[in-house]
C-alpha cells in the first residue's frame, strides 16, 4: 500500500456543515417568512444540531487510500460506497484553497478522470497540504515501487505582473456584468421597498439639482467600475502558468487559491479572445479547449492559460508553453466572407434593433432615437462581423477566426475535429455562399465553431482537403 | 461536398413523420375543440378561438402534409470508408462530415410507429456531437449499425 488508509482532516466537518446550510437556505427562510419568530428559532436549533452530526458522521465514515493501481474511496453513513479510480486513468488532480482552508493550511483535491462533466471524479474536501503532496506523489507513480519520483523541471515560468493584472481588471467586461446585476437586482428590490419610502426618494430626486443626479449616477458606476476591477485582482491575482515536458500547472487567486493541472496532450484548441476594449489596445486573453477534466470556474468553460497578453506576446508565449498551438498572424492568409456576403451580415446583427425602432416609433415616438442609434450600432457590428470572419488551413491545423462581440481566433488541429459541417439556405444558395461548422471535443461536452457566409466553393475546398476520403463502394 | 449525399432514407419514413405529427396536431385540435365548447357554453368571445384554428389549419398542413415530403426529399447519406456524410434540412441545408476515427458508437433505435413500418433510427455519436439518419429499413438499419462500428474501430486514438 503507498498511501494508508486514513480521514480527512477534521475541518472537512465544517465544510460539510456549510454545504447542508447552503443546501438548507432557503427552506429556513420560508420557515422564517412563513411562521413566527420563535419556530424559526426551534426549526433553526434542531438544523444546527442535526447539520452538525451529520457533518461530523459523514467525516467520520469518509476514508481513502492508494494502492498500486487505485486510488479507493469510501464514504456514506447508511449506505456505504467503496469508489476506486485507476491510477492511470486520472487526467489531473487540482488543489483549491478558500479562506477557510488557508487558516488551517489545508487544500481541496479534486481528482478528474477523462469523463467530462461539471463533477469532479473525486473530491477531497480537506486535506492537510502535506497530505495533498504526498498523494499527488502516490498517483503520479503508478507502479509497484516506493521510489519519489524526481521533483519535476519547469520548462517554462509565466507569472503576471501587477500592472498587467490591473489592466486586466480596467479592461474585462466585468463592467457590463455588474450593471446587468444591479439593474435586475434594483427591479427585485422594488418589490421589497415600502410605498413611503418611495414617494420620499421620489420627491427629493425630483427637487435635487441635475448635476447631484448626474454625480451619483457617475460615482455609482465608478463604484462598480472599481468592484470589477477588484473581483479580477481577487481572482487572477498570481496568476502562474509553468510547464514541464508533459502538462501545464495553473495557480490563481488571491483569496481562494487554485491549482490546475492541463495534461498538454488533452487540448483540443487554443483560442485568443479580443473584447472591444482590448482589441484597439492590442490585448487579448488566451484560452484552451480541453478534453474532459477541468472545470475552471463556473461561467466560463474554456480554460485561462493567461489573461492578459499583449499581440506580440502571443507568439512567444504560445512557443513557449503549447509549442504545438504556436502560430504568427503574420503568415497566416485568411479566407474571407466576399462581398456578396455582406448584406447577409448587416440583416443578422441589425434585424431586430430595426424591428425595435419601427415599434418604438409607432408606439412611443419621442423615445425612438434609442433604437434607432442602437440600430446604426448593429450596423456596425455587423460590418466588424463581416470583416473578422476567416478561416485558414494548413497541412494539418486549421485556424478559424469570427465575432459576436468579442473576436475570437481559434486553432484546432484536423484531427481533433470531431464533426465538419456546411449549412446554408436558398438565399445563400442562389448566391454561392455558405457557412461552415466544426465541434471539438471540451470539457462541457462538445464545442461548435461557426464561421458565417463564406464562399461555398471555398468551404467545399476546406472539406476536400479535411476529409479522409477513401471510397467504400 | 460538392456533391450530395448518395443514399436516401426509405420512403416509409415519410408515413412515420405524418403519424407521427398527426398525433401531436390531434392534440392540439382536442384542445381547440374543448375549448370551442366551453366558448358556446359560457358564450365566450369566438375571435381568438378562430384565430387559433386557423393558425392550427395551417400548422397541420404545414407539419403532416408538406414537411415529411420536403425533409424525405432532402435526407441523404453516404458511408465511406474513413468518414460519414450526411445531408439534410428543409430551408437550412446541412451538410456533415464525421471522421470514422471519431465515432464513439452506434445506436438503432425503433419506436412504436416506426416499429409498425419496420424502420429504425441509427444514430452515431462522437465525443462531441450526435447525428441521427432517422430512418432506415430495419435490415439496413442493424447493417449500417454493424459496417459503422466495424470502421470506427479501427484506430484508438486518444479521444
Amino acid at each position: 500500500m503507498m498511501f494508508e488508509l486514513r480521514r480527512l482532516h477534521p475541518a472537512a466537518i465544517i465544510f460539510n456543515i456549510l454545504k447542508s446550510v447552503k443546501d438548507l437556505f432557503f427552506s429556513l427562510l420560508i420557515i422564517l417568512v412563513a411562521t413566527d419568530f420563535t419556530v424559526f428559532i426551534i426549526a433553526l436549533g434542531a438544523f444546527t444540531v442535526l447539520a452538525s452530526i451529520y457533518g461530523f458522521l459523514s467525516w467520520y465514515h469518509f476514508s481513502y487510500y492508494v494502492t498500486d493501481e487505485d486510488l479507493w474511496i469510501q464514504y456514506g453513513i447508511f449506505k456505504r460506497t467503496k469508489r476506486s479510480i485507476a491510477k492511470n486513468r486520472i487526467q489531473s488532480i487540482d488543489l483549491t484553497e478558500s479562506v477557510i482552508h488557508r487558516i488551517f493550511k489545508l487544500t481541496r483535491v479534486q481528482i478528474e478522470t477523462a469523463s467530462g462533466g461539471k463533477q469532479a471524479e473525486a473530491a477531497l474536501s480537506a486535506v492537510s497540504f502535506q497530505d495533498a503532496l504526498g498523494l499527488r506523489n502516490a498517483l503520479k507513480n503508478s507502479g509497484e515501487s516506493d521510489v519519489e519520483i524526481p521533483e519535476e523541471t519547469y520548462l517554462a515560468k509565466k507569472e503576471i505582473t501587477f500592472s498587467r493584472l490591473l489592466l486586466t481588471g480596467i479592461t474585462s467586461g466585468g463592467l457590463g456584468i455588474i450593471i446587468g446585476f444591479i439593474v435586475v437586482g434594483l427591479s427585485e428590490l422594488e418589490e421589497l421597498i415600502p410605498e413611503t419610502v418611495y414617494d420620499y426618494t421620489y420627491e427629493w430626486l425630483i427637487t435635487a439639482s441635475i448635476i447631484l443626479i448626474v454625480l451619483i449616477i457617475i460615482s455609482i458606476l465608478a463604484i462598480i467600475w472599481l468592484l470589477s476591477i477588484l473581483w479580477t485582482l481577487i481572482r487572477y491575482g498570481k496568476f502562474t502558468i509553468q510547464r514541464t515536458e508533459n502538462e501545464l500547472f495553473i495557480t490563481r487567486g488571491l483569496l481562494e487559491k487554485k491549482q490546475l493541472t492541463i495534461p498538454l496532450h488533452r487540448i483540443q484548441a487554443i483560442g485568443i479572445e479580443e473584447n472591444i476594449l482590448r482589441q484597439p489596445l492590442g490585448y487579448a486573453f488566451i484560452f484552451a479547449e480541453i478534453a474532459g477534466g477541468n472545470t475552471d470556474g463556473k461561467l466560463a468553460d474554456s480554460t485561462i492559460l493567461f489573461p492578459l497578453l499583449h499581440k506580440r506576446e502571443i507568439n512567444a508565449f504560445l512557443n513557449e508553453f503549447v509549442p504545438d498551438f504556436s502560430w504568427k498572424e503574420e503568415d497566416v492568409e485568411w479566407t474571407k466572407p466576399p462581398t456578396a456576403a455582406l448584406p447577409f451580415y448587416y440583416v443578422r446583427s441589425s434585424l431586430l434593433f430595426l424591428v425595435a425602432s419601427i415599434a418604438v416609433f409607432i408606439f412611443y415616438p419621442t423615445f425612438a432615437w434609442i433604437p434607432l442609434v442602437l440600430f446604426l450600432l448593429s450596423l456596425g457590428l455587423g460590418w466588424l462581423h463581416y470583416k473578422d470572419a476567416g478561416f485558414h488551413l494548413t497541412s494539418d491545423r486549421l485556424l478559424l477566426r469570427y465575432r459576436f462581440i468579442k473576436r475570437i481566433t481559434v486553432l484546432v488541429y484536423q484531427k481533433r475535429i470531431q464533426a465538419f459541417g456546411k449549412k446554408n439556405h436558398a438565399l445563400e444558395r442562389k448566391r454561392g455562399l455558405a457557412s461552415m461548422s466544426i465541434s471539438i471535443l471540451s470539457n462541457s461536452g462538445g464545442k461548435h465553431y461557426h464561421v458565417k457566409n463564406l464562399e461555398e466553393k471555398k468551404i467545399d475546398q476546406l472539406s476536400d482537403k479535411i476529409a479522409y476520403r477513401t471510397k467504400l463502394e | 461536398m460538392r456533391q450530395p449525399p448518395k443514399h436516401t432514407i426509405d420512403p416509409r419514413a415519410v408515413n412515420v413523420w405524418k403519424i407521427s405529427a398527426s398525433i401531436y396536431l390531434g392534440i392540439l385540435w382536442l384542445i381547440l375543440i374543448t375549448l370551442a365548447v366551453f366558448a358556446v357554453r359560457w358564450d365566450w368571445s369566438f375571435t381568438y378561438i378562430i384565430g387559433a384554428m386557423l393558425i392550427t389549419i395551417l400548422l397541420s398542413y404545414l407539419f403532416i402534409f408538406l414537411f415529411p415530403k420536403l425533409r424525405y426529399r432532402r435526407w441523404r447519406y453516404e458511408i465511406f470508408e474513413q468518414e460519414i456524410y450526411i445531408q439534410h434540412g428543409i430551408f437550412i441545408q446541412t451538410r456533415t462530415l464525421i471522421p470514422m476515427i471519431r465515432v464513439q458508437h452506434v445506436d438503432t433505435e425503433q419506436g412504436p410507429i416506426m416499429k409498425r413500418f419496420h424502420v429504425a433510427s441509427v444514430s452515431i455519436s462522437t465525443a462531441a456531437t450526435t447525428h441521427m439518419i432517422p430512418a432506415l429499413s430495419e435490415e439496413d438499419a442493424s447493417d449500417l449499425r454493424d459496417r459503422i462500428s466495424q470502421l470506427a474501430r479501427v484506430d484508438e486514438d486518444d479521444v
